[in-house]
């Protein structure tokens, strides 16, 4: 789970806080669980919660769609296969607020842009903005990384 | 979930959906810590809740005897006789004390009490009503009791000033025990409007002690509410306070609570005395980051016979990010003196005085001298102590609004305010530390008849 909220975070302390309130709200809400799912999901979605609701006072612009169709930035298999997980999150955690979410939430947790909008409160254009633009800048960071490493 | 599907996306799900990562040890040990403490909160909260519906019920169980509530109606209608009546009152009142007779005990009672109203140079037929005839809770009559006994009704005058009376007694003192209960008040109320049973209850007994009975009595109280604490930072020395600022711009009041008993001597009828215990916890946050935090990731190469190798494997950039909800609990015991004043069942007093205080637990984060964030929970791993336990004094001052459901029982609301004279922090801080708080208690006195 430290994993997760790693993906969501800014730093590794708040990582940190977010895993432990995350734990609290798990051990506080325990007997609001159902068996009927698995439970490592339902910790999993507490935990993504609690990020989200860490980071809900930031403020997404509201961006005129448009990036949605500008080709992604061509990326090598090999400049991400040749990056440790480690690095790959520490990628993530420099994503700027707003791409970051949106990524984790669309591209890695599977959520539907329409989902996220009502999640976060933001329109499905900004979400969708968002993500192009938190791809791009990946793109460019994995790359830059890469070529940091060879 | 999402269909649209990207390579990037795709590489990063299945690189790191399922990624593990062990989280730093002492995640573990706040989570433990945090719970702890929670149970520890929902104690107290159990115990004041506890507390005050208990002084509540304790509070608005009826008295088991009447006698004391008759003579506060007694002495009520007695204090607001006009003058004019007296004199008429005082000839009733002698008129009436030969009616009775004389051997019967009820008309010693009646006699007794208009010997007493006489004395006391009260000078109404109501000062004598005798309890005689009448039901009264806790008392039933083992036999219908004689009605010519009642001066009260001896010259045929019914009381209709304040009471609606039926023409006999003889329904009243044949009523079975069980409606001993039964309210005059009440019975009355209900063909009024809410308006002016309202105003009325202003001047009502069944509502309003009567403290020129009893100009002496203690009172208990119990309350909670909310405060907010304002502290200051002073720097001790010019040199200090650019790290005094740092400290104020990191540290920032929030919402806190108060709760707390004491008990409470009212002299004279207007003037008070109160001592007792008062918690109150103070909650500050802190927040700091450090925008120039850089950590470099550096691997050394040290091989025999070789010159050392360092070499930077990676550079972190970050802020080092810190956010702690500082809280401090203070233990006080005040003595303070007060003066109250009243008007029908509502009423106001003020108060002023000096606390003890104890400054008995604290945990949180602070910035040291060195612009990094240092733990000053006692216990805590390299906690730094910079606040003293024995704070010495506080001067505090308060207003008191009141109304009274009972005769012996009242709500409150008392906005007050409260300030550590001492700074909290120790002699030799760089920084001083000075509380005031303000607030508000909400809570229940009880009279102590």
């Amino acid at each position: 789970m430290y994993a997760v909220c790693l993906r969501y975070a800014r730093t590794p302390a708040d990582a940190a806080d977010i895993l432990q309130e995350g734990f609290l709200k798990v051990y506080s809400k325990l007997d609001q669980f159902q068996f009927q799912g698995s439970f490592e999901g339902w910790i999993r979605r507490i935990m993504v919660n609690t990020a989200l609701r860490t980071y809900q006072k930031q403020r997404f612009d509201n961006e005129t769609s448009g990036y949605e169709r500008l080709p992604d930035a061509p990326v090598d298999p090999d400049a991400i296969a040749s990056l440790s997980e480690a690095e790959l999150l520490q990628i993530i955690a420099r994503l700027p607020e707003g791409y970051r979410v949106v990524f984790n939430l669309v591209a890695i947790e599977g959520y539907s842009h329409a989902e996220v909008a009502e999640t976060l409160g933001i329109q499905e254009s900004t979400s969708r903005s968002q993500l192009t633009k938190a791809r791009r800048w990946l793109c460019e960071q994995v790359e830059a990384l890469h070529k940091i490493n060879i | 979930m999402n269909m649209e599907s990207n390579h990037i996306d795709d590489i990063f799900r299945l690189r790191l959906h399922d990624t593990e990562t062990p989280p730093p040890a002492f995640v573990w040990d706040n989570v433990e810590r945090e719970l702890k403490k929670r149970k520890r909160r929902l104690f107290f909260f159990w115990f004041f809740a506890i507390g005050l519906a208990g002084a509540g019920l304790w509070a608005l169980l009826p008295a088991p005897s009447s006698p004391t509530a008759d003579r506060r109606i007694e002495s009520h209608n007695a204090e607001t006789l006009k003058p004019a009546d007296q004199t008429q009152a005082a000839n009733k009142l002698q008129n009436s004390a030969e009616t009775p007779d004389q051997g019967s005990p009820t008309a010693a009672t009646a006699q007794a009490s208009t010997k007493r109203a006489v004395e006391k140079g009260i000078k109404s037929v109501r000062q004598s009503m005798p309890v005689t005839g009448r039901l009264t809770p806790g008392k039933t009559p083992s036999a219908p009791m004689p009605v010519s006994a009642d001066p009260k009704y001896a010259d045929g005058i019914p009381n209709t000033v304040h009471e609606p009376v039926p023409a006999s007694n003889e329904p009243f003192a044949m009523l079975p025990a069980s409606t001993e209960q039964t309210s005059l008040v009440f019975q009355r109320g209900q063909t009024m409007s809410k308006a002016k049973a309202f105003i009325r209850k202003k001047k009502d007994p069944k509502y309003c002690y009567n403290f020129a009975e009893n100009p002496n009595v203690w009172m208990v109280e119990a309350y909670a509410g909310p405060s907010f604490n304002k502290r200051s930072l002073q720097a001790g020395i010019p040199a200090f306070e650019s790290y005094a600022q740092m400290r104020r711009n990191t540290e920032h009041p929030d919402w806190s609570f108060n709760a707390g008993v004491r008990g409470a001597l009212l002299l004279k009828r207007h003037w008070l005395l109160r001592t007792g215990l008062h918690y109150e916890q103070m909650t500050e946050v802190f927040e700091y980051a450090d925008p120039s935090y850089i950590k470099y990731i550096v691997e050394i190469i040290n091989q025999p016979g070789e010159p050392t190798i360092i070499d930077t494997v990676g550079v972190e950039y970050g802020e080092n990010y810190v956010k702690t909800f500082n809280r401090y609990g203070m233990i006080d015991v005040p003595l303070e003196m007060g003066a109250e004043l009243r008007s029908g069942r509502f009423g106001l007093s003020l108060h002023a005085g000096l606390s003890v205080n104890v400054f008995f637990w604290k945990r949180g984060t602070v910035l040291s001298p060195g612009n990094q964030p240092k733990p000053f929970t006692p216990g805590a791993k390299d906690a730094t102590e910079i606040f003293r336990t024995r704070t010495g004094l506080s001067a505090t001052g308060s207003a008191q609004m009141f109304v009274h459901l009972k005769p012996t029982v009242r709500v409150f609301a008392e906005p007050y305010f409260r300030k550590v004279l001492k700074p909290v922090t120790l002699d030799n801080q760089a920084v001083d530390a000075r509380f005031s708080n303000w607030g508000i208690k909400f809570g229940m006195t009880k009279i102590l008849n």
